[in-house]
């Protein structure tokens, strides 16, 4: 299952037949030049069908031109995209099996509700009957029979939402691509509608893209998060991979809070603060070793952890949820860490401690 | 509740000097044209007694130059109107400086006066314009054509190239107000960049194109200037013979026939294309 996305130098076409149980989607050194600036650098990824992927990452990471170039509306510079085993590289978006909801919903203002959701089928010379069926199907799924004949003006944000949700389902696309599809809606209505989304998913079942920057978004809804940075593709994993084992720097440092401990690596062993080493196989050289706020242990509990420093602390915040402390250790690194106790004080000293599992090492 | 009606009646006052000028300068003298037309001229003089002879006499000479009218200024208005949504179009879509510079051009021929683009065109067709002078020094033809200038072809040039800029503007304010991502959505719902234009683009923008026509229509179908300056001896447009009617004939009741006949032709042609236009334009 775990599936490693690496940036690959570019490749040369894969010809061979598609297997049985060959991945849904392959994209195969995929790139995208725009008068040389590189928004998405070649890059390799498989999705398989019923997967629920989200592409994440901070603004200007290339995740839309990704999606975009998925869906037909932009040409890859390089690379191939094959969805269902055929090459789909130079075919327009009329002609591709996926279908978008965009991020500005992009709905048709001169029609109705019912003739927006049903227009693809028309297009597609459905039968009238069927298309009225497959329409009134839309509208029960997500739940706009009441406002069905409006214009798609007369609706909130959520319910365009929706309709753009429906008018895409409708088509039954191979693989549904989401640009940032809640990105205009308050919290609350985000949560619904990630609720609705995984509602959908678990009824319909298909494969869904969906890009964010909202990483809680990502972990609450896809079973495998692409995590992008400055065109490159950083890591491909399950939520608790990218969270728990970070491939790299920007992954640690971009989904959740992260500790950055320096070390250095010799002969596939890193030496850490307290004597201890770790067998860590990777280059020599300077590395980090990551550790999350929660998974710091402060106090007596430290004392008996894998690694256990001395320090002060610097800050104490009450965040409600939990309390975050600021700690300057003896060897002059800051940590953040997060406890549900808040017996300490600025000025405290104590001792600060991890266990080997809950922390990585990635080059720095 | 009072303070409500007070209101209403405060909004309603400021109407009234708009009201006025429009009545007054618009609407009475159309009505009272309407009464006129149904009159008769003596010795230079008004006969104030109502009959149909005006109107009956439109029937039996005019019908000709009114058809005639109507069918050069329809073939104008929709050549004007394709022409604008073109350019309108190719604004819009052009988002870089193209764009820009598309509009400041359609601008910058409103500074030209309508007299001076006439003449424009009658030095580009003349005799001895540049299209002549082009063909016969390449040998194309052995003497000018005559037909270029003084034909209904050149009235019909000289009219779309004038009306044109009026009637991209309309277009493209509607245009504007397109969201892109519609049209995505159209492509990504299986429509080919011909269905977009289809479905997503011409259904919503009728009233303008439909605003485009009228306005060249009418103007077409009232204009005696660009036919006389360009049009020749054989093209006569119902405002060459309504102004004759006016002044040289001093007979305002058959001038006020006339143009009530035009009129209520050119109402039904501008009902037509509107119908035309909802009928045709509709998204699938």
């Amino acid at each position: 299952m775990l599936q490693r996305a690496i940036d690959s130098s570019p490749h040369s076409p894969i010809t061979d037949a598609v297997p049985a149980g060959a991945p849904l989607v392959r994209l195969t050194g995929v790139a995208k030049d725009y008068n040389g600036f590189q928004a998405v650098h070649p890059l390799d990824m498989t999705i398989e069908r019923g997967d629920f992927v989200s592409i994440l990452g901070p603004s200007g990471c290339g995740k839309t031109t990704l999606l975009r170039m998925l869906g037909g509306f932009i040409t890859p510079s390089q690379g191939r995209i094959e969805v269902d085993g055929v090459d789909v590289t130079a075919l327009p978006p009329e002609k591709r099996a996926t279908n978008m909801v965009f991020q500005g919903y992009g709905l048709f203002p001169h029609m109705s509700v019912r003739q927006n959701i049903g227009y693809g089928l028309r297009l597609a010379r459905t039968p009238a009957r069927e298309v009225a069926e497959r329409v009134e199907e839309m509208v029960d799924l997500v739940q706009l029979g009441a406002f069905a004949e409006r214009a798609p003006t007369a609706l909130s944000g959520g319910q365009q939402q929706r309709v753009a949700l429906a008018r895409a389902l409708i088509m039954r696309p191979k693989v549904l691509l989401l640009d940032e599809p809640f990105a205009a809606l308050d919290l609350k209505l985000r949560k619904a509608m990630q609720d609705e989304m995984r509602r959908l998913h678990d009824a319909i079942g298909g494969t869904f893209v969906f890009v964010t920057h909202d990483q809680t978004e990502a972990m609450a809804l896809a079973n495998r998060i692409a995590v992008m940075e400055g065109g490159h593709l950083r890591q491909l994993g399950t939520a608790e991979e990218i969270y728990l084992h970070p491939a790299n720097h920007f992954v640690s440092a971009f989904v959740g809070e992260a500790n950055f401990v320096r070390a250095m690596r010799r002969n596939g062993r890193v030496a850490l603060s307290n004597g201890l080493t770790v067998v860590s196989p990777g280059e020599d050289g300077d590395v980090e070793i990551g550790v999350r706020p929660e998974r710091l242990m402060i106090g007596a509990p430290a004392e008996g952890a894998d690694v256990c420093l001395r320090g002060s602390v610097t800050e104490r915040l009450f965040l409600g949820a939990h309390v975050q402390y600021r700690v300057l250790t003896e060897s002059g690194e800051t940590l953040v860490a997060n406890a549900l106790e808040g017996h300490f004080s600025p000025g405290d000293s104590l001792r600060i401690g991890w266990n080997l599992a809950d922390q990585w090492v990635v080059a720095s | 509740m009072m303070g409500v009606a007070v209101a209403t009646m405060r909004r309603n006052l400021l109407l009234v000097p708009a009201i006025a000028v429009l009545g007054g300068l618009f609407l009475v003298p159309l009505v009272w044209f309407l009464v006129v037309s149904f009159y008769r001229v003596s010795l230079f003089q008004l006969v104030h007694e109502p009959n149909l002879a005006n109107y009956a006499r439109i029937w039996s000479d005019y019908l000709g130059p009114i058809g005639y009218t109507a069918g050069i200024s329809a073939l104008i208005a929709v050549v004007t109107t394709l022409l604008a949504f073109v350019v309108a179009h190719l604004i819009w879509s052009r988002g870089d400086g193209w764009g820009n510079f598309l509009l400041g051009a359609t601008l910058l021929t409103l500074f030209g006066g309508y007299l001076v683009k006439i003449y424009a065109w009658r030095t580009l067709l003349g005799r001895e314009g540049i299209v002549n002078n082009t063909l016969v020094g390449l040998h194309l033809t052995d003497n000018p054509i005559d037909a270029l200038l003084y034909s209904p072809l050149a009235v019909v040039l000289v009219l779309v190239s004038y009306l044109l800029p009026f009637a991209i503007l309309p277009v493209y304010g509607a245009l504007r107000p397109i969201d892109p991502t519609s049209l995505e959505a159209a492509r990504d719902l299986g429509a080919s960049p011909w269905g977009v234009l289809r479905d997503a683009v011409l259904p919503r923008i009728v009233p303008a194109l439909l605003t485009a026509f009228a306005l060249s229509f009418l103007v077409s179908a009232g204009d005696y200037v660009t036919p006389r300056m360009v049009g020749g001896t054989r093209t006569q447009m119902m405002g060459n013979f309504i102004e004759s009617q006016f002044g040289l004939r001093m007979n305002m009741p058959l001038g006020a026939a006339m143009t009530f006949s035009t009129l209520l032709t050119s109402i039904a042609v501008i009902a037509a294309a509107w119908i035309g236009m909802r009928t045709f334009l509709r998204a699938k």
